[in-house]
């Protein structure tokens, strides 16, 4: 009985939050949102910016904000797509992939020498990255014709989703690894007192990333149909919906895994955005929501955190007191 | 007996002296690396650029650039040495050049104020939040970041740019803006190297619990220290419109990240603490700047560029660390 | 010590590799280490006294924005300019905006005077970010001339009194974007379309603003409703983007019938075939768009694309052939000039191909055309000449200047 609770809690937590929100745009605009395409297509825009999510997930949760991962899926796009010229779906694959195992390694190398902050170094990366994009891709087309579109479609897109999804929850529930990211996230010093290699461990969540940026990368080039080079900071952009949404699902950790919680805040988001869409509201203001709710979520549950731990440490002194009371 | 024994003893106070003075030296070099970096840079790019680097114009270019990004590390100064960031500069910067914009066109005095109120209102909310919330300071900035970048638009009341009145551009000049830097290094130096709220910044960066256990107000000094960032951000927004003449959504664009950067390239650790000195806002904008301009004066390929760019900077990041750990005191 | 050794000799190699590459410079096939900066601080805007080359035209430089990564929009417009400066003995120099704001167009336009560059030649980065006036003090100040492209100034407005008043101010080229909108607008109201979405740059760009004019008047001409617009950034400058604001529009109003693409086509058109094609609704919606995109043969062949108007590639070498006329003592005009050219219009996948084959290959005014525009070479030419040159711009003018090269 008590494990049913716990999961119906769950499940509920999960919910509450996108469902709200699409609750509130059904009762604005029911024409457009009661409707099966409506789910559909906020899930289907969601598959890809989900595994982006993940893959920065674990070096978020150990401590390692990475601005360059956008960066390296560009690049490795642009390659993938100039490859699928020649070699198809297979060169895109290859083109994605190779970058990121490139990129991932080196930056996990570095990583270990530097140890330091790693987000001042990973803006270095994002100007490399950008000139080195917009170098491979020249005078190419970054367009992909509709045959080499397969995995940005149904039910292609699903399953890459969802065999990632589990790929992240296995490493998250059942690994060390996981869980050695999370003690890093904890406390770098206990963790590391407590046997955690702090450089193979954000090494390993550093090339996760890399990898999981460069699937979100193929599908994202598949579902659009195209890419583009991005010189300078622009293609940052990409990466902080991606932050919200991990610091959303680590906000629902209490009651579900990461995994689900990531998806209930890039889902979240994407409800955001199509509800303005069709309020007609000016689309910029999504961002003010979404920062919004984003600081205030993480206000709330900082002083729920902080309140239930003054009530431990209450009912302790007074358990304590009560002690010596006794003893007396 | 005790002839034999003390000349061996001199030796070795002789050889410790030695290796002192060779360590000393070790750590004069170790300690001013940015700085010697910056040196090299400078001396290379004059070469290469037959000296066109030096000219009046581009030295005068030069420290025009790098004056808002001093000062911005001036004010992030006291932030960075808790060892915390503000990512939401650059969006703060924006709201307030295009509210004090839109003000400037009814008064003068009033646009100023609005101006640097803006900002400092952004910054005491930013205080509060990070002093009583307690939520990851990075995410806390990227999320005021989004929230107040939303709002950029509609703020704008549905114009491109909003233009600033010919008097107020007038102002800006290579002298005034010397002056303000020098104004500004001198305030800073004094609240941050020698005032109790400058070595109260420094203590919460090196521990947190050992500040609070030696009985220093952690929440009021992280709350000033917001504050301080986001007057700063006012007095940023202010001199943009004096510079650039006009207020747009785009205004501040990448200021948070840049001012970041120059801090970091300057020698300034990002843990806080005593590691994060004055001298690093300027040292590290120098750097900076010197680099965009040199290497364009260079005719080097802009795609090159970038990449050059980037690997110089993990060098001098990585080297800086490496070298201030051999630091022996 | 021998760390610190390594590591200055790491930042030295990193110079000398990048030392390496600077010479290899495609853009600048004649280098610059060493060269004599050809001085024009303060020295009253003299026009440059560089060596000269067998036409008899003098060697400047002229400073332009770095075009970032290619797209089929800006990449001719540079290809001519790359051509067109060869041709005319003109070092072309690129310098990048670090940011895109004012803050970084200002610092990158000082990094050009600062180069020694004799000219500038900008596109709408002064308009978009509200920077007209301080471009015209800081090349003023210089002595160095400046023209803008893509910018439309009107009597009245700040931006035309601050190019007026500066001394240094050559020309202005630029396209009736509220047409071009029009255009688009007005074609869809022709194929029978009543509701109307539109994907745009960010709201506050000032050609953008043009182009919503344009829109709106093309509205109220054919009765449309505009039912919403895309203008996040975030999603127009990503491909993936393009399909999502398409997939948005589809679910939140199942009754549109058209879409006009006012800007950002370069990154969402794809996308927005993409998910047309997807949902089956490439004969539901029409799909109208400004700017060229690298497969709107392939998009107007298929008909999911309906019409795209843009070939804005040339209003930059009508400045280019002012400014160097200036530069060799023989100016077109002692005006300031206002040059208003024309957009192409592709209405059929046949005109594409036409583009295609005579358009899109980078030179479309040769070397020697370019050549017949410098009154040093030409005496016979004048700025008349080159209004005209500048009116007749059209697929038609393309083609009958290709074939008569032929």
């Amino acid at each position: 009985m008590q494990k049913f609770k716990k999961l119906l809690t769950s499940i509920g937590m999960l919910v509450v939050i996108p469902a709200a929100v699409y609750a509130i745009f059904c009762i604005v605009r029911p024409d457009a949102f009661l409707t099966s395409g409506a789910v559909y297509s906020v899930f289907l825009q969601s598959c890809a910016a989900c595994v982006l999510a993940w893959g920065i997930s674990f070096s978020l949760t150990a401590g390692i904000t990475d601005f360059s991962v956008a960066a390296e899926r560009i690049l490795g796009t642009v390659l993938g797509v100039i490859l699928s010229r020649s070699m198809g779906i297979a060169g895109l694959v290859i083109g994605c992939l190779a970058v990121a195992i490139v990129c991932g390694v080196i930056k996990a190398i570095l990583n270990s020498m530097i140890k330091m902050s790693s987000m001042v170094i990973s803006i270095a990366y994002v100007y490399i990255l950008g000139a080195v994009g917009s170098i491979v891709q020249g005078t190419n087309s970054m367009i992909l014709t509709s045959d080499m579109c397969v995995l940005g479609k149904s039910p292609a897109i699903w399953i890459i989703t969802a065999v990632c999804g589990l790929i992240m929850f296995l490493l998250n529930h059942y690994s060390v690894f996981g869980a050695n990211c999370r003690a890093l996230g904890g406390s770098n010093k206990i963790a590391r007192e407590a046997g955690v290699s702090k450089g193979k461990t954000e090494g390993k969540a550093i090339i996760f990333a890399s990898i999981f940026a460069a699937i979100s990368g193929i599908m994202a080039t598949s579902y659009g149909a195209g890419t583009v080079a991005q010189t300078g900071l622009a293609s940052m952009s990409i990466i902080f919906p991606a932050i919200i949404g991990v610091n959303i699902g680590l906000l629902l950790t209490k009651w579900v895994d990461i995994t689900f919680g990531t998806i209930a805040g890039v889902v979240t988001m994407n409800i955001l955005g199509t509800g303005l869409t069709a309020m007609g509201v000016p689309a910029q203001l999504k961002d003010t929501f979404t920062g919004a709710f984003l600081l205030i979520l993480m206000c709330l549950s900082s002083f729920l955190s902080m309140k239930r731990a003054e009530k431990v440490r209450r009912q302790a002194s007074e358990l304590a007191a009560q002690a010596a009371g006794a003893a007396n | 007996m005790s002839g034999k024994t003390s000349a061996p003893a001199a030796a070795r106070t002789k050889s410790q002296d030695a290796i002192s003075t060779a360590q000393k030296v070790k750590n004069i070099v170790f300690t001013n690396f940015p700085l010697i970096c910056l040196i090299v840079i400078i001396a290379f790019l004059g070469i290469v650029t037959s000296g066109s680097l030096f000219s009046s114009y581009n030295v005068q270019t030069i420290l025009n650039q790098m004056f808002l990004y001093v000062l911005g590390g001036f004010g992030c100064l006291f932030l960075f040495a808790q060892g915390g960031i503000d990512l939401s500069m650059a969006a703060n910067i924006g709201m307030a050049a295009i509210l004090g914009a839109r003000v400037l066109e009814v008064s003068i005095p009033l646009g100023i104020a609005v101006t640097i109120l803006t900002a400092t209102a952004v910054g005491v909310i930013m205080g509060l939040i990070y002093a009583y919330a307690k939520i990851p300071v990075f995410i806390q900035g990227l999320g005021m970041n989004f929230l107040i970048n939303g709002m950029l638009y509609p703020l704008c009341g549905g114009r491109a740019t909003i233009p600033v009145s010919r008097t107020l551009t007038a102002l800006q000049s290579s002298t005034t803006e010397i002056i303000i830097t020098v104004v500004a290094l001198a305030i800073v130096i004094l609240a941050y190297n020698y005032t109790k709220f400058g070595r109260e910044c420094r203590a919460i960066g090196a521990g947190e619990v050992a500040a609070v256990q030696s009985g220093i107000n952690v929440k009021r000094v992280k709350t000033m220290a917001f504050i301080i960032t986001g007057l700063t951000c006012g007095i940023v927004a202010l001199l943009t419109l004096i510079r650039t003449g006009s207020a747009s959504q785009t205004t501040g664009a990448n200021f948070n990240f840049n001012v970041m950067l120059s801090m970091i390239l300057g020698g300034a650790v990002m843990t806080g603490g005593t590691g994060v000195k004055v001298r690093n806002a300027i040292i590290g904008a120098a750097t900076l700047i010197v680099l965009q301009t040199g290497l364009g004066l260079w005719g080097m390929n802009t795609r090159i560029q970038e990449i050059v760019k980037g690997v110089l900077f993990i060098l001098m990041i990585v080297s800086t660390t490496k070298l201030e750990s051999k630091i022996v005191k | 010590m021998k760390k610190l050794l390594a590591l200055l000799l790491a930042l030295v190699m990193v110079f000398s590799l990048a030392a390496c590459s600077g010479g290899n410079d495609a853009e600048e096939p004649s280098g610059n280490e060493g060269e004599e900066p050809s001085g024009n601080e303060g020295d009253g805007g003299e026009t440059p006294s560089g060596e000269t080359d067998e036409n008899g035209l003098v060697s400047w430089k002229l400073g332009m924005m770095d075009p970032g990564a290619w797209n089929a929009t800006s990449g001719p417009l540079y290809a001519q300019m790359e051509a067109a400066c060869e041709a005319l003995n003109v070092e072309l120099y690129y310098v990048v905006a670090q940011e895109n704001s004012a803050e970084g167009h200002i610092a990158a336009i000082q990094n050009m005077i600062g180069a020694d560059c004799d000219g500038i030649i900008l596109l709408n980065g002064p308009l978009v970010q509200g920077i007209v006036q301080q471009v015209a003090d800081m090349c003023d100040e210089a002595g160095v001339y400046w023209s803008l492209s893509w910018t439309k100034i009107e009597e009245g407005d700040g931006n035309y009194e601050a190019c007026m008043n500066s001394e240094y101010f050559v020309s202005t080229t630029y396209e009736d974007d509220v047409h071009s909108a029009n255009w688009c607008t007005n074609l869809l109201g022709e194929l029978g379309c009543t509701q109307l979405c539109e994907i745009g740059f960010a709201a506050g760009n000032a050609t953008g603003d043009m182009r919503d004019q344009g829109v709106q008047q093309g509205l109220e001409e054919y009765s449309m409703e505009l039912l919403a617009e895309e203008r996040d950034q975030t999603l127009t400058s990503t491909s993936d983007g393009g399909k999502t604001i398409m997939d948005r529009f589809i679910t939140s109003y199942p009754q549109m019938d058209g879409l006009v693409i006012a800007g950002m086509s370069q990154f969402v058109l794809s996308g927005v075939v993409s998910s047309l094609e997807e949902n089956n609704l490439q004969d539901d919606i029409q799909v109208t768009c400004i700017d060229f995109h690298e497969y709107q043969t392939q998009y107007l062949e298929s008909g999911v694309l309906d019409g795209i108007i843009g070939g804005h590639v040339v209003g930059t070498y009508y400045s280019l052939i002012l400014m160097a006329n200036l530069m060799n003592g023989t100016p077109l005009t002692e005006e300031k000039a206002l040059i208003e050219d024309n957009f192409i219009e592709l209405a059929s996948y046949e005109d594409a191909l036409i583009w295609d084959e005579y358009g899109n290959t980078g030179d479309i005014y040769t070397a020697e055309e370019t050549l017949n525009m410098m009154q040093k070479v030409n005496p016979d030419f004048t700025y008349e000449d080159l209004l005209a040159v500048v009116d007749a711009y059209s697929l038609d003018d393309i083609v009958t200047r290709a074939e008569a090269r032929a």
